[in-house]
């Protein structure tokens, strides 16, 4: 295949340095769908050197690609836009420190990554991308960060997506390809995992329309 | 001999027309038929002609601001290779004294501007400090990518160090260095989204509002010199895009149409985005800085070409 596969770990790395600087939520969940794009796209740019072949290993590479597409840039995004139509949040509520600050904190992430992905970790085989491990460390970290950093259900969850991400990419590069059934696996976790979280959201919005408020709409003072 | 004369040739022609190529992609944009494209250079033409006047707090400092603005974009333009992979007048280590040069120019622009004891002008000064000081970590950075893997620190060694072959593909530090070299471009040009060349509503402004006092000759220089540092930066953009051959007549024709390209490009996004808003351009121009910091993080990764 002619994509690039160096071209795709860097515009992961990029949307994950995206989220973290911007506070909008719509625009965080757009940017997760697109990593989900990017992801999808990635099996199609490594040339794999697992034990399936010929007929099996395009019809699994298909199947990999429609699934992650699915759920990841689709299904998932749409949840997630809807969790935050109905919640009303539309932005980080008062984030605990600028903007800058938490954009500086992923571009350390992301030097801490390549830094152990250089030092600590084997070197990358001959043929598969030098960026595959830094870039899925780095998603990873930065999901890691947003998940424990975000203060409402709806950044929570979305920092979990990218974190599962990082796991997506790290596991496809370390094993070359995925088994099929891992990778459906992990793929049904996140969308368990934010469809759960989507009905909180939604239920916690029903039960007590004060709780909504985390976002920037409620008044000073409002809700807590 | 030939490439000097080509080289001359280039700074003095283009940068004030790229000026109106921008303006006219801008009207085109609107909907307008738009000044002529030459209409940046009847404008200096026409402040050349005038006489100056000088508010009597000001010093000699104000004076000399816009000679040395503009003495040191010319300067950074000798030292750029524009038509060419190397320049007529490069030497070891140009990148840095091409990047204090700017600095320079930047330096005496704003001190002109404090000398003039206006509150306004202090306001703008003070933003081109904030922002320059957020610009110059980006352009260093993004100057690393290509300087790194020729091992030598002039954009002579560095250019041609630079595969011609495969696009912004070369390798995967081009694409983050030109990115964040754009927005350079932007910021330090004062194009959108970082300051509005055309707004003058004082509290707004950045650049304009440091040049506010300055008239006739001297405001011809500072819109020459100003149009050099577009022209400059821009040429440094063209170079990590387009395989700019080394020499040949082919050379020539892919820097101005490089050239043109930058200023199409900006005249679009000035079309189609708005300024920001004055607190958010910061993190606009940290993160082109985290962006060429990837790059070179990349560089040594194996990445390298």
């Amino acid at each position: 295949m002619s994509l690039n596969a160096d071209l795709l770990l860097l515009l992961v790395i990029g949307i994950d340095l995206f989220i973290g600087s911007t506070g909008r939520l719509g625009a965080r969940i757009r940017a997760c769908a697109l990593q989900g794009l990017v992801l999808a796209a990635l099996p199609l740019a490594i040339q794999g050197t697992g034990v399936l072949t010929g007929g099996e290993r395009v019809l699994h590479t298909v199947l990999a690609v429609l699934a992650t597409l699915l759920l990841k840039a689709v299904a998932i995004p749409y949840f997630l836009m809807r969790a935050m139509r109905q919640s009303g949040v539309q932005r980080e509520a008062e984030p605990e420190h600028s903007l800058h600050l938490s954009l500086l904190l992923c571009a350390v992430l992301v030097g801490l990554s390549f830094w152990i992905s250089a030092v600590m970790l084997p070197p990358p085989e001959a043929g598969s991308s030098p960026l595959g491990v830094p870039a899925g460390l780095a998603t990873l970290l930065v999901g890691l960060y947003l998940t424990v950093g975000g203060r409402t259900e709806l950044t929570q969850v979305i920092g979990y997506l990218v974190l599962e991400n990082g796991v997506f990419v790290i596991g496809q590069r370390v094993l070359g390809e995925f088994p099929l059934v891992v990778e459906l696996g992990v793929l049904l976790d996140v969308l368990v995992a934010v469809m759960l979280m989507a009905v909180l959201v939604a239920f916690g919005h029903r039960q007590d329309p004060s709780a909504a408020g985390n976002g920037a709409a409620t008044p000073v003072g409002g809700a807590r | 001999m030939v490439d000097g004369l080509v080289h001359v040739a280039l700074l003095i022609l283009m940068p004030l027309p790229m000026l109106g190529l921008i303006n006219r992609v801008k009207s085109i944009a609107a909907g307008r038929k738009g000044p002529p494209i030459l209409q940046p250079v009847y404008d200096v033409v026409k402040l050349l002609q005038k006489g100056a006047v000088y508010s009597r707090t000001t010093t000699w400092l104000f004076v000399a601001g816009p000679i040395v603005a503009l003495a040191s974009s010319l300067l950074a333009a000798l030292i750029v290779p524009l038509a060419s992979t190397t320049s007529p007048f490069g030497f070891p280590a140009d990148v840095f004294v091409f990047a204090y040069l700017l600095g320079v120019g930047r330096f005496f622009t704003m001190t002109a501007a404090l000398d003039t004891g206006s509150a306004f002008e202090g306001m703008g000064a003070s933003r081109e400090a904030a922002y320059a000081a957020l610009a110059e970590p980006a352009l260093f950075l993004a100057l690393m990518i290509v300087c790194i893997p020729a091992h030598s620190a002039s954009f002579s060694d560095a250019f041609a160090s630079i595969p011609a072959a495969g696009g912004l593909l070369r390798h995967p530090g081009l694409l983050l260095a030109t990115l964040s070299l754009g927005v350079v471009l932007l910021a330090e040009a004062s194009r959108i989204p970082v300051d509005d060349p055309n707004t003058h509503l004082e509290l707004t402004m950045i650049h304009e509002v440091m040049v506010l006092d300055h008239g006739g000759p001297d405001f011809a220089f500072i819109q020459i010199g100003y149009a050099l540092k577009f022209f400059v930066l821009g040429a440094v953009l063209v170079h990590l895009v387009l395989p700019i051959p080394a020499s040949g007549w082919m050379a020539p024709v892919l820097f101005v149409a490089g050239q043109a390209g930058v200023a199409i490009t900006v005249g679009i996004i000035e079309s189609f985005m708005a300024r920001l808003r004055l607190t958010r351009v910061p993190q606009f121009l940290i993160g082109a800085c985290v962006v060429a910091a990837v790059g070179v993080l990349v560089l040594f990764t194996g990445g390298r070409p």
